[in-house]
């Protein structure tokens, strides 16, 4: 795509997609201490996630600022509408799973370490999925590419039954043992958090392959 | 299936020439009944040229040469040669870029065109004819109390809208306009933008903007033009949003380089 004529323009288009793509790095991070906490318990990690998260929470601001400013001052059209509706939602969605993060981290290292090492390796294997599919949407989203954003779409399918599946698990184990139904109900709300942060990278996908095509599109007919 | 009686104008095939030089390059454009269509492009694409065809504004330039297919209301060759020019007139008006009131009175700028077209037969029929285009145009209320002063002394809003009246008196189809809006300022242009609107139940309306925001603002139909083609026509709505072309892309998000 050709350059704007009008520099100044050009220029605020491109620091919001800067801005995106720092934010989308930061929470990448985010994620992936947080899913180091799930097995270290390290409190080191989750100061380290509240502070990245205050940084998430600027980016937000900045992007809703200089979006908003842009709008009001240049009225982008087309491709750049859509950028500027897109980078508006995205980074909603990027605030919310630095939250999850925040959320999923404290739950983690407080919790007592009493369940059996398969409850926790399901958590991680969960966790994984989740970071390879934010990881591809993010992806999808600074390349433009649609086919992937619709694949991050199909794989939050897997998620769910992952979480679906840890969630049965835990259930039966605490009616069994009543003496880990606290910690068992921490890790049923850590499977919740990132069941959830699939689902924004799922609304992410939707936003980008609206950034993409220009339309928003059924998700379901995606899936299938 | 596309119902042709939907249609106020279809073009096929339409060439012009000034000279040797090419202006317009092959355009197939059809306009719907009672919607508005912006023409954009930039200077020297071809819109105005291609607008002006459309009353046979070009047939007094000797150099310009026109082809094509121009069949109004699914039957008439507005090409024709046995077609008085101005009976096609009279059927597709036209307003200008610059207000050009006749330099009579208010009430004579927009008796004119029925007189000569002998469009009422009584003097209280043509009375109640001004009165009611002068309505349309959203100008009577402003200068119900001196139709008779002259019209060049209204400001350049009210003289446009004065235009507007005039077009419309004789009771036209369509309505071409060619940056009605350029000369005026944002309270005279919102003024005409919203009595393009209204219009638009009545007449179909074929307008060349330069302004991107107004084209999205007033019409349902969009062309973009440039260098004689005719690149991408659709829904206003889509060409603002997503239009199909790059080329058009780059044009209306200001990608001119």
């Amino acid at each position: 795509m050709k350059e704007h004529t009008d520099k100044n323009f050009e220029n605020r288009l491109t620091a919001i997609r800067d801005q995106l793509s720092e934010m989308s790095a930061v929470v990448e991070k985010q994620l992936s201490l947080a899913l180091n906490c799930i097995k270290s318990k390290d409190s080191d990690y989750s100061i380290t996630i509240q502070n990245l998260d205050l940084q998430v929470d600027d980016f937000e601001k900045a992007v809703r600022d200089e979006c908003f400013e842009v709008l009001t001052l240049h009225r982008p059209v087309a491709s750049d509408l859509r950028l500027v509706f897109t980078a508006l939602k995205v980074s909603k969605e990027m605030e919310r799973i630095g939250d999850h993060c925040r959320g999923l981290s404290n739950k983690a290292i407080t919790s007592k370490s009493d369940l059996d090492p398969e409850i926790i390796e399901a958590l991680s294997a969960l966790g994984r999925s989740v970071l390879s599919v934010v990881h591809e949407v993010f992806d999808s989203l600074f390349t433009g590419n649609i086919e992937k954003a619709k694949e991050s779409w199909r794989r939050d399918l897997e998620i769910d039954k992952l979480y679906k599946s840890i969630l049965k698990t835990l259930i039966d184990k605490m009616e069994k043992n009543d003496s880990i139904i606290e910690t068992g109900t921490q890790h049923i709300l850590i499977a919740k958090s990132l069941e959830r942060i699939g689902d924004h990278a799922g609304n992410i996908a939707e936003e980008v392959i609206f950034n993409i095509s220009g339309q928003y599109q059924d998700i379901e007919k995606i899936r299938v | 299936m596309v119902d042709n009686n939907n249609f106020a104008l279809k073009t096929n095939n339409v060439y012009v020439h000034y000279g040797n030089k090419m202006a317009i390059n092959n355009v197939a454009l059809d306009f719907p009944k009672n919607e508005v269509t912006s023409l954009i492009g930039p200077s020297g694409c071809g819109k105005s040229t291609f607008l002006r065809c459309l009353n046979r504004m070009n047939d007094v330039i000797d150099s310009c040469k026109v082809e094509g297919s121009f069949i109004m209301n699914n039957t008439i060759d507005i090409y024709r040669d046995d077609l008085p020019i101005e009976n096609l007139r009279e059927k597709i008006g036209m307003v200008f870029q610059k207000p050009n009131p006749f330099p009579k009175s208010i009430y004579e700028n927009v008796a004119y065109g029925p007189k000569i077209h002998g469009v009422t037969s009584s003097q209280s029929e043509l009375d109640d004819l001004v009165k009611e285009s002068l309505h349309r145009a959203g100008l009577y209320d402003e200068v119900k109390d001196r139709l008779t002063d002259v019209a060049t002394g209204l400001s350049g809003g009210q003289q446009q809208r004065l235009c507007i009246a005039r077009a419309i008196s004789i009771k036209p189809e369509i309505i071409l306009m060619d940056e009605p809006c350029s000369a005026l300022d944002p309270i005279a242009t919102a003024k005409i933008e919203d009595l393009i609107n209204e219009l638009k139940e009545n007449y179909t309306i074929i307008i060349v903007t330069h302004s991107m925001s107004q084209a999205s603002r007033v019409s349902t139909k969009t062309a973009f033009f440039h260098l004689g083609n005719l690149i991408e026509e659709g829904d206003t709505s889509k060409i603002f949003t997503k239009p199909d072309k790059e080329q058009t892309n780059d044009y209306i998000t200001g990608r001119f380089g």
